[in-house]
């Protein structure tokens, strides 16, 4: 099939076979209404003055700019600035008719359809859209696996149970208006998804017919990644982070732990060795979420290891058996204690900073130490204190090459304020020979 | 005054009776100072004193410094904060640099207050008061430009607000501006601009300036001897310049080496931030950039700020030629110096708030 | 020296009139005095040149000053960590003989960066970034490449700028 004869349509002639009859060409099979639409073209020209378009074959576009009911203008409008509008993608792809039309008998074509069904959207997007020869023409890494990852997502299942509350293509991507993912005020787009999302799940009455809670954009905002997100940090994740983009993670990861593995790469290895490995399966918990949560995944601390009513985890299970409870106690002492060695460290060398006093090698130092601190993380997934020690060692290893370079400093200063009452003790002694000098000069010689 | 004594022959009473002086015929004349007396508390001696130490210590700490400074936009910053840190003793260096600086700034207005309490621009002064006025708006300068060195956010802050003040100035404003800032606004070029003007430039004035004052100062002291001898006016107490003045001369230099000392050892300066908060003027301009600041849009019709700095003008301009408007030293002129003085240390007080 | 600006010639340096004896025999109290000052003096300016002296002597290890290594502490195929002043760099010394630098900074976070034999990778402590021989990230969130510095061949050392 040669797509360039039809680029405005693409390929949904095919997708929309069920709704109109397979049409290779708008104008090759309805020639005497092609005539009829030319007639009518010329018969506006001689009326009013109107020049031919470039674009005569998006005739839709050209009449509904000019249109003044604002539902029916705006479409065409939002449209322009769209990726769409931008590729020449037009209206017939979604909603059929005859774009070669100027008149009103354009919508007069069987297989017009000016609103396409929410069970209809999934299909029209996707007849595009997951064909990759087609895509590539317009942008060559954009996957084409989205209608795929749809339907196997909650918001597909949906659909296919004929739940028509459940999300389809425009509800996330906009209607008219879709921006490519990478614009920054595409609803799409990373720091956009959360809203976007948010707008029905966060929305009790939208979620009222599912058994959903609606606090996840909330838990997600106190978490860790929300911060990180908002720090900039490469990679950090909002909601599609962890759901897959098009919400197909939630309903078929093998477990949370999957989700969390790619990215926290170093903690599941080490949570391979944590006695919680085996019995975690045998109960069928996840990997991560029974000691961190899952929307609202805290910065991880020495705290979580504590109980439950300062703010830690293990109590929750572990409420009467002592052994875990002293290793959790044990655990958490390890970390505070390394977490509080590197903040004197740090704390150290601000002040020397603040006294104006430079550190030679102290970057370097407190690079060394942010590396030892960030490998204490991933190793107390071991739930071992001897696997942790060494972690903490090399902490306060790092922390104390901070600690000694910056007292090395501090007595290079002292030796220099010493060297400065020397100096000043000298400079005072010759002033008070000079003053004596000239005071007795002057008695000498009365004036 | 210098007498060219051939070694040969037998020392001769004036001669010099040095070794170099034998060969240069630069003499000391100690004993035509010995018998020219001063009065024992002349104040603009002693600042004038100072204010050469201060330019000694600058000369030797700003020559060290340029030594660890790069004088360009994308290096200046960074070579500061290792001169403050990394170089040893450069924290004190700097500040040696900075105190000073600061000082002798207000060793300069003492200098002027001195002069004009005293009423020693009448005649035969007229030239040491300009002198000594044109000191003080040059070492203005050179501190300005020296506080655009760090190429901090804030040392472009202070540039732009000098420019501001340059503009203000009536007619020639815009083009000072231009010359001061090296463009329309402070940009790459200022910094160059600034560092030609710091290093080499002003200091090359100010010492012809120094040098002017200092022989100025000298023929006029000798002057006002003589007209007193003339008149028969004995003053009630008065000491010799050498030993008694000289002697005092090394412990003024003493104390000021000691001040300045430990000013930097004690209040380090952060590299750039001679103001303190941004937005904040050196001190010296504080009181005029608070009065532009405060100045309404408009003034009789013209634009505030050229208002002022027309005003300005015209007041630095009187007091120039205070010698001719004043030429018998009434009270009133001491009266108004300190009440301006009054209202210029208040502004500067209120300005740095 | 006390009256730098002065036109005036420089005093002379014993303070007394000139004509007066300088002194007698006994040295007198003036004499002491006159020599106390002289001393005191002398040893102020000496006291001065020693800071002086170290401000102006070329710093040895500064920011951004060059590491400097042996060649025979990084044998051929391994990479080394080596630290001067500020820095931390990788010293790279390929199977090909060739020598080459890269900042031990981890483009990612800016954690430090290890030189791992097993692997026979560069690797970042915190978020387990893998680099190559090459500089160039072979897994990992690592954003970009390593940071390639200047390597200068001075005899049988390395100088890393």
């Amino acid at each position: 099939m040669a797509y360039s004869e039809h680029i405005p349509g693409c390929g949904a002639e095919r997708s929309l076979g069920h709704l109109t009859p397979p049409s290779p060409s708008v104008a090759r099979r309805r020639p005497a209404r092609l005539v009829l639409a030319w007639l009518a073209a010329l018969a506006a020209l001689a009326v009013f003055g109107w020049a031919p378009r470039a674009h005569a074959q998006n005739e839709c576009v050209r009449c509904h700019a000019s249109l003044s009911e604002k539902r029916l203008r705006g479409a065409a409008d939002a449209w322009r600035a769209s990726v769409h509008g931008k590729d020449g993608i037009g209206c017939f792809g979604c909603h059929g008719g005859d774009p070669a039309d100027p008149t009103v008998r354009a919508h007069l074509a069987e297989n017009f359809k000016p609103h396409p069904t929410r069970q209809e959207i999934p299909v029209v997007c996707g007849g595009c859209h997951q064909d990759a020869r087609y895509i590539r023409r317009f942008n060559a890494s954009l996957p084409v696996d989205q209608l795929t990852l749809w339907q196997i997502s909650g918001h597909g299942v949906g659909i296919a149970r004929a739940d028509s509350s459940a999300a389809v293509c425009t509800d996330c991507h906009g209607i008219h208006d879709i921006l490519g993912g990478s614009e920054p005020n595409s609803p799409v787009n990373d720091r956009m998804v959360p809203q976007t999302c948010g707008k029905c799940h966060s929305d009790a009455a939208a979620m009222s017919g599912t058994k959903l809670p609606t606090d996840q954009a909330s838990g997600w905002k106190r978490s860790a990644h929300a911060k990180a997100l908002a720090a900039g940090v490469p990679g950090a994740p909002a909601c599609n982070g962890c759901h897959g983009g098009h919400g197909e993670l939630a309903q078929t990861a093998g477990s949370i732990g999957r989700v969390c593995r790619p990215c926290h790469k170093a903690e599941a290895q080490e949570v391979e060795r944590s006695p919680h490995k085996t019995a975690f399966a045998r109960l069928g918990f996840s990997d991560c979420v029974p000691c961190h949560g899952a929307h609202d995944v805290a910065a991880a601390s020495g705290a979580l290891l504590v109980s439950v009513s300062q703010g830690g985890a293990c109590a929750r299970c572990h409420t009467k058996d002592e052994k875990p409870q002293a290793t959790a106690k044990l655990l958490q002492g390890m970390l505070d204690d390394a977490a509080q060695t590197g903040d004197e460290a740090r704390r150290a060398a601000n002040e020397a900073a603040a006294r104006g006093m430079s550190v030679p090698g102290l970057e370097s130092a407190l690079a060394e130490l942010r590396t030892a601190e960030h490998r204490l993380g991933p190793a107390v997934h071991a739930l071992d204190p001897s696997l942790l020690e060494p972690e903490v060692t090399a902490v306060k290893d790092a922390a104390g090459v901070v600690t000694k370079a910056v007292a090395q400093v501090e007595g290079a200063r002292k030796t220099e304020r010493l060297g400065y009452y020397a100096a000043t003790g000298l400079l005072a002694l010759l002033f008070g020979l000079l003053v004596w000098k000239s005071v007795r000069v002057a008695r000498r010689r009365p004036a | 005054m210098a007498t060219r004594a051939p070694t040969a022959q037998p020392r001769a009473p004036g001669a010099s009776g040095s070794w170099l002086g034998d060969r240069t015929g630069w003499t000391v004349g100690a004993a035509r100072l010995a018998t020219h007396r001063i009065g024992p508390w002349e104040v603009e001696r002693y600042a004038a004193v100072a204010a050469a130490v201060l330019m000694l210590l600058l000369v030797a700490s700003g020559i060290a410094l340029s030594m660890h400074y790069r004088p360009n936009a994308t290096e200046a910053r960074g070579s500061v904060v290792e001169i403050a840190s990394a170089i040893p003793f450069g924290n004190l260096v700097r500040g040696v640099h900075q105190w000073a600086s600061d000082l002798l700034v207000a060793c300069m207005w003492a200098l002027c207050l001195a002069l004009c309490m005293r009423r020693l621009y009448r005649r035969p002064g007229e030239l040491v008061w300009l002198a000594a006025l044109l000191g003080l708006l040059l070492v203005t300068q050179i501190a300005f430009t020296g506080a655009v060195l760090p190429w901090t956010a804030s040392a472009r802050d202070q540039a732009r607000m000098v420019g501001g003040m340059a503009r203000s100035v009536p007619l020639v404003g815009e083009g000072l501006a231009h010359f001061v800032l090296g463009g329309p606004d402070v940009g790459a070029a200022t910094l160059p601009r600034a560092y030609g003007f710091h290093i080499a430039v002003l200091p090359a004035i100010i010492t012809l300036v120094a040098v002017a004052y200092w022989r100025l100062a000298a023929r006029m002291s000798e002057g006002l001897a003589e007209r007193r001898a003339v008149a028969g006016v004995v003053p009630a107490r008065t000491i010799a310049v050498y030993p008694d003045f000289a002697l005092r001369a090394v412990a003024v230099a003493v104390a000021v080496v000691l001040v300045v000392m430990s000013l930097a050892t004690f209040v380090p300066r952060v590299p750039g931030m001679t103001g303190g908060e941004a937005e904040t003027p050196p001190w010296y301009l504080a009181f005029f950039h608070q009065i532009l600041r405060k100045s309404p849009p408009d003034l009789l019709g013209i634009p505030g700020p050229q208002f002022i700095g027309g005003v300005m003008t015209a007041i630095l301009l009187v007091v120039a030629a205070l010698p001719f408007i004043d030429p018998r030293g009434s009270k009133v002129t001491r009266w108004l110096a300190l009440v301006g003085l009054a209202g210029i240390a208040a502004l500067t007080v209120y300005g740095l708030q | 020296m006390t009256q730098p600006m002065n036109p005036q010639p420089p005093l002379p340096t014993v303070l007394e009139p000139v004509g007066e004896p300088a002194g007698g025999s006994a040295p007198t109290r003036r004499d002491v005095m006159d020599y106390a000052i002289g001393v005191v003096a002398a040893t102020a300016a000496v006291a001065a040149a020693y800071p002086a002296v170290r401000f102006l002597s070329p710093v040895p290890t500064g920011k951004g000053g060059p590491v400097t290594l042996r060649l025979a502490d990084v044998p051929k195929g391994t990479v080394t960590l080596a630290t001067a002043g500020e820095r931390s760099v990788l010293v790279v010394h390929n199977d090909e003989g060739a020598v080459r630098a890269f900042s031990a900074t981890c483009p990612h976070l800016g954690c430090g960066l290890r030189w791992d034999e097993d692997e026979r990778l560069i690797r970042c402590g915190c978020h387990g970034g893998r680099f190559g021989m090459d500089g160039r990230v072979v897994s990992g969130p690592p954003p970009r490449a390593l940071t390639e510095l200047t390597v200068d061949m001075v005899g049988d050392k390395v100088v890393v700028t």
